[in-house]
């Protein structure tokens, strides 16, 4: 009698004392369900012959790895006019800043189908930057930089933002310290502020070519073929149906599950070794 | 430490799931919610191109019957449907740019009690086909009726086409480059203008007077030339932007966007009804099963909306009263206001299936 007491108190006092992350850690569970059963779901309804097969054409394979690419050279054209800004959005006052960031997050909100046709009104080749980069040879309609504008547009504000959390995060005196020590505003960029600040300017960089991979709104508007996967998704389910569509859907989901997850377990295991 | 291994384990999946869901056609604004409580929604889904006309329509229906608040979905046609029949979205009032439609996949698809989901089709509108373009359009000074075939067809020339897997205008379009070839004595304009800038070309054949269109299963472009698009209205904004130069669509939606046009012949725009009998010479065929029960074969015919209450609407009075109100003064008004040509009189495919209170439209 008194051992179940005993153990009834302990599991109280347990509760009692844990209360918070019990109660935190339910609210958890459900978001991470309410993500994960859907997924779940695309990957298990369509069944292993269908996944097999769509993994084996070549269509689809073309497709994705078109999607994935013209989303890293995206995050990467965001992390090079991307990072400067956000340095400078952290560490400087100037008139209208707030301005400047509040415009660096619309993208988020602005439907995307506006803003892929705003950007064709921009980059067509009736207008000006459009004419411009006809003259180059270069097209927006129908390309890969057709779909690479759409994907840096709704995509780029991920990665400025993290990155100026990153930066913001980083002591100023640190800075201040290697200056008095000799060092260039260069050097102390890229030998202190950078490397301090680079976890967050690397989730950024994720989070912005996860997001050109899922972007489907802006690109079809620009771009229709060379196909990326969101758009063959919906071809798929437009002239076939959800049997057609829902195969594509899943290997999409289980490659990204790959990259991801693999990352955030190498962010990890990195910040354990610092 | 556990809360940061949750953190983690949270932010791990947030990520995965911004990277590997899609986005779907963002769908076009419905009207304020309902904040009284007690309005009926009604559900209308339309053609993308009775956009225009439906708004306005929408917004004078509401203000003429307070308790009811109308939502509308825009899709190409036959999606209209399949967002019924394949996706089971709830709907009350199904409006598409091809009367055939309906007969061909709500009245032979069946819900779960084993009803059809439609039985009656009424016909309000027509529509012509024309070609559009921008004034900087290459070729735009010397285009007419009679050399606008040759104009597009030109390998420089981009030509905006809309995917006659999905949307009405893409195999009407196709119609209508055949009809052109007895029209003007020209052989292969449907092959010289679209069929062959396919890596699967386009192909057409001809039996007893018949032409039928092969469309094929993978429609891949694999020249400059030809822009493919799943919606005709993307092409027009591709046209305000420079980036196409022709497309062929639906008169009335080129009217609203203010692009320029090119009116073409009676013969083939499937405008008249006059010339149905010419019109039913040529015949799309979709050369691969894509409904789970239905092939589509699409018929030359004029240019006829299809109108229709699904059978399994859950507000069929205020859906009734839609159908009163487009098809009476006011929503005639509306059409030519907004250069909709209306059918007149409206036509009915199935009098005795309709609700009582539509039946003495049908005289």
């Amino acid at each position: 009698m008194s051992v179940t007491l005993t153990v009834v108190r302990a599991i109280r006092d347990y509760l009692v004392k844990h209360r918070l992350l019990i109660i935190f850690g339910i609210l958890g569970l459900l978001i991470v369900l309410f993500v994960l059963i859907p997924l779940a779901k695309i990957v298990f309804l369509s069944n292993k012959e269908a996944l097999l097969q769509t993994l084996l054409d070549p269509t689809t394979m073309k497709s994705i790895l078109l999607t994935l690419y013209a989303a890293l050279i995206t995050a990467v054209i965001g992390f090079i006019l991307g990072v400067p800004l956000a340095y400078i959005l952290a560490r400087n006052t100037f008139p209208f800043k707030g301005i400047v960031e509040g415009l660096i997050d619309l993208p988020i909100v602005v439907p995307h189908t506006a803003a892929g046709i705003a950007l064709l009104f921009v980059f067509g080749r009736n207008f000006l930057l459009g004419k411009w980069f006809n003259s180059i040879g270069v097209h927006f309609v129908d390309s890969l930089a057709g779909i690479i504008i759409a994907m840096l547009f709704v995509s780029v504000p991920f990665l400025i933002n993290s990155a100026k959390d990153g930066f913001r995060k980083v002591d100023v005196r640190m800075e201040k310290v290697a200056r008095t020590l000799g060092a260039s505003p260069w050097q102390v960029f890229h030998r202190v502020t950078f490397p301090l600040a680079w976890r967050s300017i690397l989730a950024g960089t994720l989070m912005m070519w996860a997001r050109g991979i899922s972007e489907f709104g802006a690109v079809v508007i620009l771009t229709y073929y060379p196909m990326v996967t969101s758009t063959l998704i919906y071809e798929r389910f437009e002239s076939y149906g959800l049997t057609q569509a829902i195969p594509v859907a899943a290997i999409l989901v289980i490659i990204c599950a790959f990259i991801f997850i693999g990352f955030r377990f190498l962010l990890q295991r990195d910040k354990k070794h610092d | 430490m556990k809360i940061k291994v949750l953190i983690c384990l949270l932010l791990a999946m947030v990520s995965l799931a911004t990277a590997c869901t899609t986005s779907g056609p963002s769908p076009v604004p419905s009207s304020p919610g309902n904040l009284g409580g007690k309005k009926t929604n009604l559900i209308v889904f339309e053609a993308d191109s009775l956009m225009v006309p439906f708004a306005q329509i929408q917004k004078e229906f509401e203000q003429a019957n307070t308790t009811i608040n109308v939502e509308i979905q825009a899709h190409g046609s036959i999606q209209v449907i399949r967002q019924v029949t394949e996706l089971g979205q709830d709907v009350d009032v199904v409006a598409v740019a091809d009367d055939s439609l309906i007969p061909m996949l709500m009245y032979q698809t069946m819900m779960p009690d084993g009803k059809p989901y439609a039985n009656w089709d009424i016909m309000p509108a027509t529509n012509e086909l024309v070609l559009a373009y921008n004034p900087k359009s290459k070729y735009a000074d010397e285009i007419n009726a009679s050399n606008w075939y040759q104009i597009i067809s030109r390998p420089d020339v981009r030509l905006g086409f809309a995917d006659p897997r999905m949307d009405s205008v893409g195999y009407r379009t196709l119609m209508a480059m055949k009809l052109a070839e007895s029209y003007y004595g020209v052989d292969d304009i449907m092959e010289n203008t679209i069929g062959k800038y396919f890596s699967m070309p386009i192909t057409a054949n001809e039996e007893n007077g018949t032409s039928t269109i092969h469309v094929p299963e993978l429609l891949e472009p694999t020249d400059n030339h030809m822009v493919l698009r799943g919606a005709h209205m993307e092409l027009l904004a591709l046209l305000e932007s420079g980036d196409i130069d022709y497309t062929i669509d639906y008169k009335s939606t080129v009217i609203q966007d203010g692009l320029d046009y090119l009116e073409l012949p009676p013969e083939i725009n499937l405008g008249n009804v006059n010339y149905a009998q010419n019109y039913q010479k040529v015949v799309v065929k979709l050369d691969y099963q894509r409904f789970k029960t239905v092939n589509p074969v699409f018929q030359g015919l004029p240019i006829v909306y299809g109108m229709t209450i699904a059978n399994n609407s859950k507000n069929k009075q205020a859906a009734i009263k839609f159908i009163q109100f487009v098809l009476g003064p006011e929503g005639q008004r509306i059409f030519q206001d907004c250069n909709q040509p209306e059918l007149i009189p409206p036509e009915c495919d199935n009098v005795s299936a309709l609700p009582d209170p539509l039946k003495p439209l049908f005289h």
